[in-house]
């Protein structure tokens, strides 16, 4: 037995140098590895691999490690696809798959509480077992893991109403070389939240040993159906419409035309526009790529060869193929709740054509199973990969068309739009080339530098690893000072998953200048309900600036933002709510440096947090609602206010605004197109009241109100940062 | 057999979470497209075969994977096949002879004799046939070597049926085309429990089979070239009746269980004591 086998068992009982388990920790799902296995290259091997069983023991491996100097590389499932948990020679590898309790469940909080290398549908199955679920379901739920859903910041096909993984996330135990710390709502008093540092981090900063994440009922009744639309621009706009108008729905997935035809989504389409030589000539080669993929045994290598070696012609092509997309929408939860959203939603879907629940259904029920297609094509020497980035609306046609000619260059590509938020929304590239480990690097090469160009993040929810790192750090740039301070102080040996996420951060660059234009409001970006704002105005100032404007903030603080923002806690009651989205702030030394450029990133933590702490903010931006957009409110009688706002939270129900007041009452603000719905619904089935909202802030005289709307009914909801959700009336 | 093997392999693991031994142990070379990749890597001569023997045995045959697949790839065949290839078959124990008189002829497996409580409780003669190794079932992993044996074994038990319930000799017996009969299907135990039935295979009629645990481990290869691994799935199955007795149908189950601290009931026991 080697000298370091011997050191780590002192520390893990279980470990292993044998070759079968080095080699199967040298690889991951990063498809190049894939791509070079497959060609016949054997990765280079881990020194150990080991197992370690409780948070103690994994603390005692980490001190040793810092101590010893011996990098390690924890390994959940293996199921990142940037090369993030691959071990190396030199390295450790931590398998956590024998840290795979359920640690507590507590139904009537609705809580619950999983070691990391607990596997995604097992936790689901036990879950479902008791009434509940996370329903975060990720694509890869039947090979991920807990813990690398908070590492890799997850996100799940029903994101659009249950948030991302890091949003279910109430706090987490992680170890570090100096120690264990706890975050979010375990955070000591006076401390910063590590939490948003550690979901996301990969393993560069410690190893998250526990994770206590919110759960909610299973769901009573889902809606979902298939909408054609005669191009993408209408579909955006019906996607767009139904955010901003806080309709929430579980999944919303928009297929690119050649998806949409390929994928044999529009299947009677497919048969009336197939006339015409380009169409056919598309069809065939497409069809043989996309959809004999699956017939194992009758593809040959040669076929799949040839129709990736002309990726430009295949590409050519597919657009002779037409225009039309396909949406799948659909909403899920309370059945009064889901028919006042699907009602609220019909006219902004009207634009498209309605083809029934089938394509919803059928894409339900096949959700997990797409991965299945890639094997078989790395099988014949070609290679498949996917890539995800997001944006704002205003900035999405840009990016769609700057990755996809990227990727076009090399591969046949298609895509999907999902993850969608009233910001924006997530892209979904999916490729396919014939060739070696050069053509693969040249695309994504050229891919990422498209995505940073078109001005979105380079990772939604797929992470960093090594495939992005140089791209992420680009993209974060002077920002990346936040994270490696705390580096410093958290894996000051520097141990931990070396050689991953970031590079070193950039020399010289003095970041953004100041804000040029006169505050409180510097610019209104009235299509992605997005304002920039100067975050030491007063509150009253920002708001008359944008009810000039005709908006209000739809986050309301009760202090000025930079405060505000700096004292948000996650508390043990919920986090749907993101209240900023974009943030510029300077250092000390006078370098600046802006972040967010998507509603989410999975470019390693999200740094605001700690921006906030570390350098001055001078420009926010805040999600803001038109003046007129219809709200309700309620009140609620209740011996349990806070059971019943965690009930109504849970079960699908998302209101702008709660509001305790005295003892036993919840006063519930509803903002968006279902929200009379909603609360005819928390009249006759709750008992509640309606209640006069809260009136609106002064327009500035000269302004005409709005039509439609209901002037003199608008009500903020106040939101103080140390209970997240609720505030004290 | 390659094209299975790179179409397991280069899977994104979409079957890992149904394999109990991937599950239970922990061991991320224990997923079926990590065994299928290593068995690729020696099959082109880049690892030796001895790690392929290894890999190839990381299974207990229980065919979730299969079950699950898209593609239904065969993964236990293929691993079969593979140990074929990489490895010497184990000596068969030697199948002995039949005592006693009766068409029906009770396997007995697991140490223990019950052909006369059978006898009594069916009102006919049945005899029995003792074995030690499950009537060579290791040698089905060698398709030339098992050829032999099988002709024995059905030449043993010519113009008889046999009477089994253990999952691994019923697998030979099937494999010799020797007329079965499986003990539970003959009359069905008066119990109201739990039962534990591994793979589907070893139902108890007219019970329900209790869902949690996947297997036990007492099966397949995973038993006779990993028993500490084995172990660690019979501790799994085990922690699923903390509190309570078990019926387990199978012999090799049963002694899994066992060994893992279950309290177990043997429905031999069950169905001889009935009263129908």
């Amino acid at each position: 037995m080697s000298k370091l086998l011997s050191e780590v068992r002192r520390r893990v009982p279980r470990a292993s140098a044998d070759p079968l388990h080095l080699l199967a920790a040298s690889k991951d799902l990063w498809p190049r590895d894939t791509l070079s296995f497959s060609q016949g290259h054997i990765p280079r091997p881990p020194e150990v691999v080991c197992w370690p069983e409780s948070h103690e023991q994994v603390l005692e491996l980490l001190r040793w490690a810092a101590q010893a100097g011996v990098p390690l590389v924890p390994y959940g499932a293996g199921s990142g696809v940037c090369g993030g948990a691959t071990g190396h020679p030199g390295t450790i590898v931590v398998d956590l798959k024998r840290m795979r309790r359920l640690l507590g469940v507590d139904r009537a909080r609705q809580v619950a509480s999983a070691e990391p290398g607990l596997l995604g549908q097992i936790l689901e199955d036990r879950l479902e077992g008791m009434g509940m679920a996370t329903r975060h379901s990720p694509s890869s739920i039947w090979c991920s893991s807990v813990g690398g859903w908070a590492a890799a910041r997850s996100a799940g096909q029903l994101s659009s109403l249950y948030g991302k993984f890091e949003d279910m996330v109430l706090g987490m135990r992680v170890a570090t070389t100096e120690g264990t710390r706890l975050t979010g709502m375990h955070t000591a008093a006076g401390q910063e939240d590590l939490g948003p540092l550690f979901m996301g981090s990969e393993g560069t900063l410690g190893i998250i040993t526990q994770v206590d994440f919110r759960t909610v009922p299973l769901p009573a009744h889902r809606a979902l159906r298939g909408y054609a639309f005669s191009a993408l621009e209408p579909a955006w706009e019906a996607m767009r419409a139904i955010m901003q108008a806080e309709l929430w729905p579980a999944a919303m997935r928009l297929y690119c035309p050649v998806d949409t035809r390929i994928g044999g989504k529009l299947s009677s389409e497919k048969r009336a526009s197939s006339r015409g030589l380009t169409s056919q000539l598309g069809k065939a080669a497409l069809g043989r790529l996309f959809s004999a993929v699956e017939r194992v045994d009758a593809l040959r290598h040669r076929e799949l060869s040839a129709v990736l070696a002309l990726p430009r012609l295949l590409n050519r092509l597919a657009a002779g193929l037409g225009e039309q997309v396909m949406l799948i929408v659909g909403w899920e939860g309370e059945p009064d709740i889901v028919r006042a959203q699907v009602d609220a939603a019909a006219p902004l879907l009207s634009s498209g054509r309605d083809l029934g629940a089938d394509p919803g259904e059928h894409w339900y029920s096949h959700r997990h199973a797409v991965s299945y297609k890639l094997s078989p094509i790395f099988a014949r020497g070609a290679f498949a990969d996917t890539m995800e980035v997001a944006t704002t609306w205003s900035r999405l046609p840009g990016l769609y068309d700057a990755v996809r000619a990227a990727l076009a260059r090399h591969t046949a590509v298609m895509a999907h739009f999902s993850h969608a938020y009233p910001e924006g929304c997530s892209i979904y590239f999916s490729f396919a080339g014939a060739g070696d480990l050069d053509r693969y690097d040249a695309t994504w090469a050229d891919a990422l530098e498209a995505a940073r160009r078109a001005g979105g993040t380079v990772t939604h929810h797929h992470g960093v690893g090594q495939l992005k790192a140089a791209a992420a750090t680009r993209e974060l740039g002077n920002a990346l000072r936040v994270y490696h301070e705390r580096k410093r102080a958290l894996d000051p040996a520097g141990v931990m998953n070396p050689g991953r996420l970031f590079g070193a951060p950039p020399a010289g660059q003095r970041g953004p200048p100041p804000p040029s234009s006169a505050g409180p409001l510097f610019r209104l970006q009235a299509h992605d309900l997005l304002a920039e704002v100067d975050p030491q105005a007063s509150v009253t100032d920002l708001e008359q600036s944008l009810a000039s404007q005709g908006y209000a903030l739809r986050v309301r603080p009760d202090r000025p933002l930079a405060d505000w923002l700096r004292a948000w806690r996650v508390e043990a009651f919920d986090r749907h709510e993101v209240p900023f989205f974009g943030l510029q702030a300077r250092f000390p030394d006078g370098r600046s440096t802006r972040l967010g450029v998507a509603p989410r990133s999975a470019a390693g933590p999200d740094l605001r947090w700690g921006l906030l702490r570390d350098a001055r903010a001078e420009l926010v931006e805040v999600p803001v609602v038109p003046l007129d957009a219809p709200r309700a409110a309620v009140q609620l009688s209740t011996t349990d206010p806070w059971g019943e706002a965690r009930g109504l939270l849970r079960r699908g129900l998302r209101p702008a605004g709660l509001q305790l007041q005295g003892i036993s009452k919840l006063r519930l603000t509803l903002t968006g197109a279902a929200a009379p719905g909603l609360a005819r619904w928390l009249t006759e089935r709750h008992g509640a009241e309606p209640t006069p909202a809260e009136a609106p802030p002064a327009r500035t005289p000269g302004l005409q109100a709005r039509a439609g709307g209901s002037a003199g009914a608008t009500a903020h909801h106040r939101l103080s940062p140390s209970t997240s959700e609720v505030q004290h009336g | 057999m390659a094209d299975g093997l790179e179409t397991c392999a280069y899977c994104p693991q979409l079957c890992r979470h149904v394999c109990p031994v991937a599950v239970a142990t922990g061991l991320e070379a224990a997923t079926p497209a990590k065994i299928m990749l290593v068995l690729l890597l020696a099959g082109r001569g880049q690892l030796p075969m001895d790690q392929a023997a290894s890999a190839a045995a990381l299974c207990t045959e229980c065919g979730a994977c299969q079950r699950h697949c898209k593609y239904q790839m065969e993964v236990p065949s293929l691993l079969r096949q593979a140990r074929a290839s990489s490895g010497s078959p184990a000596a068969a124990a030697g199948l002995g002879s039949i005592q006693g008189e009766g068409e029906l002829v009770a396997v007995q497996c697991d140490g223990r004799g019950w052909a006369a409580g059978l006898s009594a409780r069916l009102g006919e003669p049945v005899a029995a046939l003792t074995t030690t190794d499950h009537l060579g079932a290791a040698l089905l992993d060698h398709p030339a070597a098992a050829a032999a044996h099988l002709a024995a074994v059905q030449a043993l038990l010519r113009g008889r049926r046999a009477i089994t319930g253990c999952s691994s000799c019923r697998s030979v017996l099937e494999a010799a085309s020797v007329d079965l009969s499986w003990l539970g299907d003959l009359a069905p135990p008066q119990w109201d429990g739990p039962i534990f039935a591994c793979h589907g295979q070893a139902e108890i009629p007219g019970s329900a089979i209790h869902p949690a645990p996947a297997c036990c481990g007492g099966h397949g290869p995973l038993a006779r070239v990993h028993p500490d691994l084995a172990a660690e799935l019979s501790r799994e199955a085990a922690a699923a009746f903390p509190d309570e007795p078990v019926a387990v149908a199978d012999a090799a189950c049963r002694a899994a269980l066992r060994g893992a601290g279950a309290q177990v009931l043997d429905p031999i026991d069950l169905l001889l004591s009935s009263s129908d």
